[in-house]
């Protein structure tokens, strides 16, 4: 079956980091994924801090969006993943704030129902493309001593009775995408705390010491790359930590492995 | 008096281009601007003219001007009815202006044969007019169709609009007038026509009143052939070199056959010289306030094409100071940046214009002005909403770079003294903060779950401290040896006690990385993430109250 989605890059792509949209989109081409761009707006992920309805109302307008277009919503950033999973959960529990949303998007013809799966590119390729799919692709795999640190990602994995994408402490599935790459993952224990990007504007200091502490984990582990599957993450390591260790996005990673180039590494 | 109509709306005009000149060296976009000397700038904005012009870079500038300023190839990319529509009126208002307008100074040169009532100038006259007025009509569905737009269209986009519209529509109200006047028939006669016997005049009128639909008060007889036979010859000889039929002037001619009725007290009342005069004074207005107006953006937009297209990077800070301020004048409100807008659903929540970045550019050249201290609030914190994701600038038809100038924006606001909350909080202890709330009305968003005020929420918490253990903040504040005010246990606590005003303006609330450790870890499963995600929502309602106050 042809898969097809709403493609949803986030508001980080598009002006900051360029280069995970471009790749992911050329992981998806290469995975002969179909997607469609959408007008989408924010997540809705920033604004939750100032105001609740505010950033439910502007999940919910994407996703009324995609339901509109009858395609599940696939994005490559956790934090867009995270909130839009959680307005999604917000709205199906909350029947004042259900009907406040409907009335608001009723202004533009839109409705939400709830009718549309949010899904994040590690489950698309792990659940939907499905990992013997993704292997057959792989030209170039990377040799098995290339030791790749997995970092997960907050948004994605916890609360874990909202997200449902793994188990919010002990995940294996960012592990297993990277493993049929060639290359072989590490344990190291900070893997799904936090990289400090949330706290960046607000306490760089703190923020940094959150993400020095990972990466001397990942050092002290062995790895060679840190991956990431995140936009924020990616963003957080190339601005504070990227002389430490080569940090790439799954979509990098893949697409090298599959056509064998890549920006270089270093 | 229509001279020094024009000369008094030549001299608005002038002195209005040179007000806004001097605004470009006047404002300062930020502090570094600030600091230049205005002589400097002054200066700078000669030089770095001069600059562009002797460099190789003059050639791109030329394309640019080309492609984006005269077939507007940025707003074909963005829309291409809106091309269209500006297209309409751009072009067909310009070619009115060179050829109608002032046809004693082009047009009768260009053309040697050239007069205002034959073809096929008299066709394109209506032509042009014709586009112009259907691209206002586009421009003004737009303005009226488009959610965002419409929301943001002003008392000086609809004005404008109806500005051209009612030059145009005086202008085919003159021609059609005319058309039918008895009057001005009169006069060319007595003027071009050289017999002086009646019945060959008579002979004229019948011919003009039948195929030129000349309205006479005296019905004349347009059944005879040899009558018109006759009427024809004498227009053959004196009238048919600068008269083409009035069915060319294809807009005009349908106007007459709606005031054909009327046509005795329009030619009574003179009507065909005091619209005249209407259709002139407009253009004076115009001319006079299209340096005060969005108008203005002829001038700057394709300036700002150029200035854009050019890659020589200005090495004066001053010429930059001036850069910043030419570009921001470009903008036109046509309103694509907010209908792009990544966070315009926010706008729509939370209602505070300074989110939609048609209008904070208003704003923030008003700060550049040194205007509106509670402008800057709103700008502030509207400001603080961005995303950065760009989408404006992608979609600027002007080629503004909006995020640059929302980024400088950003610091320069904080230079000012506007703080972003997140800065604000640090300023007092959460303790200070409960006094000062105490004091001011209580305000919560519009909507809040309060799981935060149900006891339910904390009656299983025993203060285990997990939550605390598991925290990454918690711990990366000790390590660095400035331990968190509270930890998320005692937050619970303070919840527990009834003592929320207190744990609003706490540390742990506002530095929360929001990844949920504690409560995914909670053995008593706590929401405790979702509580702080809740203070922070109330807090940020009371810390804007004490901002704008306002709202």
């Amino acid at each position: 079956m042809q898969l097809k989605y709403s493609y949803f890059p986030g508001c980080k792509i598009s002006g900051q980091l360029s280069d995970y949209g471009a790749s992911t989109q050329t992981l998806m081409k290469h995975l002969g994924i179909e997607w469609v761009e959408l007008q989408f707006n924010c997540c809705g992920y920033p604004i939750r801090h100032q105001n609740l309805e505010a950033s439910v109302f502007s999940a919910a307008r994407n996703m009324a969006l995609a339901e509109h277009a009858h395609l599940d919503i696939l994005t490559p950033c956790k934090c867009c993943f995270g909130n839009l999973k959680h307005s999604q959960h917000m709205l199906k529990n909350d029947s004042e704030l259900f009907k406040r949303i409907n009335d608001r998007l009723k202004d533009e013809g839109l409705t939400y129902s709830g009718s549309i799966e949010i899904k994040h590119l590690l489950t698309v390729l792990y659940h939907d493309v499905g990992l013997d799919s993704v292997q057959s692709h792989i030209l170039h795999p990377y040799q098995s001593t290339t030791l790749v640190a997995a970092s997960y990602g907050c948004h994605a994995l916890r609360p874990a009775n909202i997200m449902n994408f793994d188990h919010p402490f002990d995940p294996t599935i960012f592990e297993k995408v990277i493993a049929v790459s060639g290359a072989q993952t590490v344990f190291w224990p900070k893997r799904t705390e936090c990289c400090g990007h949330p706290v960046f504007e607000k306490n760089p200091i703190l923020s940094n010491d959150l993400l020095q502490s990972k990466i001397s984990d990942a050092i002290e582990a062995g790895a060679d790359i840190i991956c990431t599957a995140c936009t924020y993450c990616q963003m957080q390591y190339e601005r504070l930590g990227q002389n430490q260790l080569p940090v790439m996005t799954i979509s990098q990673l893949l697409k090298k492995a599959i056509s064998g180039r890549s920006r270089s590494l270093t | 008096m229509l001279k020094y109509s024009f000369y008094i709306s030549f001299a608005i005009f002038i002195a209005g281009l040179i007000f806004r000149l001097a605004q470009w060296i006047r404002f300062d976009l930020d502090t570094e601007s600030a600091e230049q000397s205005k002589v400097k700038r002054t200066f700078a904005l000669w030089e770095s003219l001069w600059n562009h012009i002797v460099s190789a870079q003059v050639l791109l500038m030329i394309k640019a001007f080309f492609w984006d300023g005269l077939l507007q190839a940025r707003i074909l990319k963005s829309s291409p009815l809106r091309w269209l529509t500006h297209m309409s009126i751009f072009w067909g208002f310009i070619l009115l202006l060179l050829f109608h307008a002032l046809d004693d100074h082009i047009s009768v040169w260009i053309f040697p044969n050239y007069a205002s009532t034959i073809n096929p100038y008299m066709f394109l006259r209506n032509l042009c007019g014709f586009f112009v007025l259907s691209g206002i009509l586009l421009a003004f569905y737009r303005r009226r169709k488009k959610r965002i737009v419409k929301h943001i269209s002003n008392w000086m986009d609809y004005s404008v609009l109806g500005l051209i519209a009612a030059i145009i529509i005086s202008g085919f109200l003159v021609e059609a007038i005319q058309i039918i006047s008895e009057r001005q028939f009169d006069n060319m006669v007595s003027d071009y026509v050289i017999t002086d016997d009646e019945s060959e005049i008579l002979a004229l009128r019948a011919y003009w009143a039948k195929y030129y639909s000349v309205s006479f008060a005296q019905p004349v007889d347009i059944s005879s052939p040899i009558l018109l036979e006759t009427g024809h010859s004498l227009h053959e000889d004196s009238c048919v070199s600068c008269h083409s039929r009035p069915q060319y002037a294809f807009v005009s001619f349908n106007l007459v056959q709606l005031f054909a009725p009327f046509a005795t007290v329009l030619n009574a009342l003179h009507m065909d010289a005091i619209i005249l005069i209407v259709h002139y004074m407009l253009c004076f207005i115009g001319l006079a306030w299209l340096p005060f107006s969005k108008m203005f953006h002829m001038i700057t937009t394709p300036l700002n094409y150029c200035l854009t297209a050019s890659s020589q990077e200005s090495k004066h800070s001053a010429a930059v100071a001036n850069g910043k301020i030419v570009s921001l004048d470009a903008c036109t409100h046509c309103g694509v940046c907010s209908e792009h807008c990544s966070v315009a659903p926010i706008y729509q929540v939370i209602g505070n214009d300074c989110i939609l970045p048609s209008e904070k550019i208003g704003a923030v050249l008003s700060m550049a002005a040194g205007r509106h201290p509670i402008a800057l609030e709103n700008l502030s914190s509207g400001n603080a909403i961005c995303t950065e994701c760009n989408q404006c600038t992608n979609n600027c038809p002007s080629g503004i770079p909006l995020l640059d100038i929302w980024q400088n924006t950003k610091k320069e606001l904080q230079n000012k003294g506007m703080y972003r909350p997140e800065d604000l909080i640090q300023s007092h202890s959460a303790y200070e903060w409960a006094e000062i709330w105490k004091s001011q009305k209580p305000t919560t968003p519009p909507y809040q779950s309060f799981i935060s005020d149900d006891p339910q929420t904390y009656e299983a918490c025993v203060q285990c401290s997990v939550c605390t253990q598991v925290c990454p903040i918690v711990a990366a504040a000790s390590n660095n040896g400035d331990p968190i005010d509270v930890t998320p246990q005692q937050v619970m606590n303070l919840l527990r006690i009834g003592l929320k005003d207190k744990a609003l303006g706490t540390q742990m609330v506002w530095t929360c990385a929001t990844c949920y450790m504690c409560q995914e870890n909670c053995p008593q499963h706590i929401p405790v993430a979702d509580v702080f995600y809740e203070l922070r929502n109330l807090a940020h309602a009371q810390i804007n109250f004490k901002q704008t106050g306002e709202k």
